[in-house]
């Protein structure tokens, strides 16, 4: 972030340079300081990935499932606290029609591979620290409970993760 | 505030891209000062949909829970008791999208009641990003039931109003520290002094019998009342060997992430307590 903004801050100058030579033939030099606020970014990077499912017979991804696993990315100031809750469906719907959906598990870590991270309950939340580049990853897993006469359907429901800065 | 601004926006756009979904939020803490009574948030959408973005304000305070835990803790109706801005602080605008590649901004203006007394106000604000439907799980050819689940995120920032003379301080008390397992744990209370919101670091550093460093950490905070923090970095070599150690814990202004026109100074305060592993 500071690279490219030193980067911006050169070509800004570089322009401002050129047309100042085109204006005038005298020359003299300003200082330009700047200051960059670290923004914070969170994403859903990977939705909960249930595959195929099929009446009667749960269905359930585990947090720790790197592939099928919901994962949120969240980046910002190195080594900053936050605090992240969820709002979890407890159903998925189809029109009129709905599925339970449960058994939340989550887990958290500093690295997209997962190692080193910390299974905490979604349901409760939990308090993660930004590594010292600044980056957080937050992985969800659920069960799906399709009964044995569930309609058929798109099942559908949105996870919200919230992050306290 | 309006510093860096176009540095801020060059920025966001030229860094990494993100995968997923979501907005980037800058500043991460806006402060306003009453002479102005306005303030405003970039968002910028580096992904490759568009991404429909709720604002809404809340008062709340960061705290800690009965572990150190840091939450935050809100207040729906917070009385006059409170130092609250959400009666008199909006965001315009309220719904928007911000497209791929786009930025947005999000103004705050205040309207304060005009027998405000001196001091600092805050407010949150909830920027809630949702996406397009995410695609739906499932072949179709092989099974008649499929589940689509969106992913929403909510970003909470703080915002701090000053109005006339403002300052802050902390102080330090019911230093401790231990080691358990590969990590080393400090305990705290932070209490903070003034009329306005202690923005800034904790510095800790362990260190052996001969003044050596076995262990450090540093992490930003803000103390708004009271807060007792659970705070520890992993043990480098994972383990101590048995023996005495010191724990220097110290708590500074000074934050590289915020324009330091808006960081209140306060003196730095210090604090050590001693460690020892059996």
């Amino acid at each position: 972030m500071r690279n490219v903004s030193k980067l911006t801050l050169a070509a800004l100058v570089l322009a401002f340079g050129v047309t100042t030579l085109q204006a005038q033939t005298n020359s003299a030099n300003i200082t330009a300081t700047a200051t960059v606020q670290t923004p914070i970014n969170v994403v859903g990077a990977q939705q909960l990935n249930f595959g195929n499912v099929f009446p009667g017979v749960n269905k359930s991804v585990a947090a720790t499932d790197l592939t099928n696993g919901g994962r949120f990315d969240v980046t910002g100031q190195a080594s900053a606290p936050v605090s992240v809750s969820f709002t979890l469906p407890a159903t998925l719907a189809s029109g009129a029609n709905t599925m339970p959906i449960d058994t939340y598990t989550g887990v958290h870590a500093d690295n997209a591979a997962q190692t080193g991270g910390v299974a905490f309950n979604p349901v409760s939340g939990a308090s993660p620290t930004l590594s010292a580049s600044g980056e957080l990853f937050v992985w969800v897993g659920a069960r799906a409970v399709p009964a044995t006469n569930q309609a058929q359907g798109v099942y559908t429901a949105s996870i919200i993760m919230t992050v306290v800065y | 505030m309006r510093r860096g601004v176009w540095l801020l926006a060059a920025g966001m756009v030229l860094g990494r891209p993100a995968p997923g979904q979501g907005v980037m939020v800058a500043p991460h803490a806006v402060h306003i000062d009453h002479r102005v009574r306005s303030g405003s948030v970039l968002l910028y959408n580096p992904g490759t949909e568009p991404v429909e973005v709720t604002i809404s304000t809340l008062f709340g305070y960061p705290t800690t829970d009965s572990t150190g835990r840091i939450m935050l803790h809100t207040v729906d109706v917070p009385d006059s008791t409170m130092p609250s801005a959400l009666a008199w602080l909006q965001a315009f605008p309220r719904r928007l999208t911000v497209a791929p590649l786009e930025r947005q901004t999000i103004r705050l203006l205040a309207r304060p009641p005009a027998a405000l007394a001196d001091g600092e106000y805050w407010v949150r604000l909830v920027i809630a990003a949702k996406a397009g439907q995410v695609p739906v799980t499932g072949v179709q050819d092989t099974t008649a039931i499929q589940i689509g689940l969106t992913l929403e995120v909510r970003t909470i920032i703080g915002v701090n109003y000053r109005k006339g003379p403002v300052s802050t301080g902390v102080g330090i008390s019911d230093l401790r520290a231990q080691v358990i397992g590969d990590s080393l744990i400090t305990w705290s209370r932070l209490e903070r002094r003034g009329n306005a919101a202690y923005v800034g670091m904790v510095r800790a550093t362990l260190v052996d019998s001969t003044g050596a460093t076995r262990a450090a950490f540093q992490t930003p905070l803000g103390v708004y009342f009271t807060l007792q923090p659970r705070l520890g970095t992993a043990l480098g070599g994972g383990s101590l060997p048995r023996g005495r150690y010191w724990l220097r814990y110290e708590v500074v202004t000074e934050r590289e992430d915020l324009d330091p026109a808006v960081v209140l100074p306060a003196p730095a305060v210090r604090d050590s307590v001693q460690l020892v592993v059996p």
